[in-house]
């Protein structure tokens, strides 16, 4: 996964975006929702595609405050993102949803059927996976792996050292490993 | 920490180092002892990097270049209430009803037993007290009062038209009820109107209080009092000093140490009798900037 998702043209894109120029809203859209979309994901989120977009919405609202690069955006993304989701934690252990019939969002068709299936499979374990992880672990995991944050922009994100981000990671990484050596599992 | 693995051997054999671990997050090649945790981190990056969402109605007016629609502030209240739990919506909703019964009953904008109700309840549950004669209990201090007459003023309806005697203001709410203030026991005051010889007492000379009050509006005097005056219905917002306080239920006590008051002597005496109120005669005196209405008659 790349960590420069702009082309080396984030300046350009974001002043671009703070005179609400469409194409690069679109831009900033395109090139970090997948991954805010998928940490949601993993982190177990109901209804990630609708927090995603209110993630964007709250970026877009407060871009005139940014100032910084591209790694610092992204940190700031995703710092949105995870308060966004803590607010939606919050809120369903007040209210509960009704469960869902499957936390998977429903794949669209494609040609390639067993491929699909494959990967739904995969995702799903992969989810499975990251739920049995203490919730300090997991949070510090996926930042690093799907928001391709360094220690430093993980610490400043979820407001710990790098000391303590550094110490879940290593402990997150050797209780995945036992995990999948104990089970056997294959991802 | 260790652990057994399929081959018998413990895991890992080798120390997960800070290098390791950034080599499997950027993608780059790791000791085979760590190819689960390959497995994993390629498993998480294609899990996670899916096609871009389809963006909700209001983020596609955003990305469009227009103003976003839903998150007004309004919105947004909406939604924190919506999301609070029953019974601090139902605490939420009793509290706005009784601040706004409250504010209407103390506006006196509510139907006399409504309002009468509500003034009861708040005389009750906080220190403000109400200038009613058919509420004023004794001994406390009241947080409104209305516009009362300078000495000499007469009638009924001439309260509203005069300044506030003294221009001392009233006491603040949550000002204790104070007992008339010490050394000017009541009574003991020279010249203060009465009933009975509404145009007695002449000023004292008094030396100057030692922290000058704020610059106050000094009501004009009239020249004639008529000879017998009739009751006012209020009582002066501040009258230090003018008899003890169960006398008069309605009027601001101030106490000797109030800062932004002055000494008792630098209020104006603006002693009126309450009908119904067993006021003393010749309690309170005149200040310097108010002479009585005799003075110039």
């Amino acid at each position: 996964m790349q960590r420069d998702r702009f082309g080396g043209q984030f300046d350009a894109v974001l002043a671009a975006a703070n005179r609400r120029e469409p194409w690069a809203l679109e831009r900033i859209f395109q090139s970090l929702s997948p991954v805010v979309a998928g940490y949601l994901r993993l982190q177990g989120c109901r209804e990630p595609d609708d927090l995603t977009s209110e993630v964007f919405l709250g970026v877009f609202r407060n871009l005139a405050s940014f100032d910084g690069g591209e790694g610092e955006f992204r940190s700031w993304v995703f710092t949105i993102a995870r308060r966004r989701l803590l607010d939606e934690r919050r809120r369903l252990s007040r209210h509960p949803d009704p469960e869902p019939l499957s936390t998977m969002t429903d794949p669209e068709a494609a040609d390639d059927v067993q491929g699909s299936v494959d990967e739904a499979i995969a995702t799903e374990r992969v989810q499975a996976l990251c739920k049995r992880l203490v919730p300090d672990q997991r949070e510090v995991l996926l930042l690093r792996l799907v928001g391709q944050l360094s220690v430093e922009e993980v610490a400043a994100a979820v407001g710990k050292t790098q000391g303590a981000v550094r110490a879940l990671q290593h402990r997150g990484f050797l209780a995945i490993g036992r995990l999948m050596k104990r089970e056997g599992m294959v991802l | 920490m260790t652990v057994t693995g399929d081959s018998g051997n413990v895991w890992p054999s080798v120390p997960l180092t800070d290098e390791a671990i950034e080599a499997l997050v950027t993608g780059a090649e790791v000791d085979a002892e760590f190819a689960v945790l390959t497995a994993f981190a390629d498993a998480v990056s294609t899990a996670a990097d899916q096609p871009a969402p389809t963006p909700s109605a209001a983020l596609a007016t955003v990305l469009q270049g227009q103003p976003a629609v839903a998150g007004s502030a309004r919105g947004r209240l909406v939604a924190k209430v919506a999301g609070l739990g029953l019974a601090v919506k139902i605490a939420l909703g009793a509290s706005v009803a009784a601040a706004a019964a409250a504010g209407a009953g103390a506006a006196g904008m509510l139907p006399e037993p409504v309002d009468d109700l509500v003034r009861d309840v708040i005389e009750k549950v906080t220190p403000i007290e109400f200038d009613d004669p058919a509420h004023a209990p004794t001994g406390s201090t009241p947080t409104t009062v209305p516009a009362a007459p300078a000495p000499g003023t007469v009638g009924p309806g001439a309260p509203e038209q005069t300044p506030p005697a003294g221009g001392s203001s009233p006491t603040p709410p949550g000002t204790p009820g104070t007992p008339a203030t010490p050394g000017t026991p009541a009574g003991t005051a020279p010249a203060t109107p009465t009933p009975g010889s509404p145009t007695t007492g002449t000023p004292q000379p008094q030396a100057p209080p030692a922290t000058e009050p704020p610059p106050r509006t000094v009501p004009a005097p009239v020249p004639t009092v008529p000879a017998t005056v009739p009751p006012v219905p209020a009582t002066p917002p501040s009258a230090p000093g003018h008899g003890p306080p169960e006398d008069h239920p309605s009027a601001t006590v101030v106490p000797p140490s109030s800062p932004g008051h002055g000494p008792p002597e630098d209020h104006s005496p603006a002693t009126v009798i309450t009908p119904g109120h067993g006021h003393p005669a010749g309690a309170g005196r005149p200040s310097e900037e108010e002479p009585p209405a005799d003075d110039e008659g």
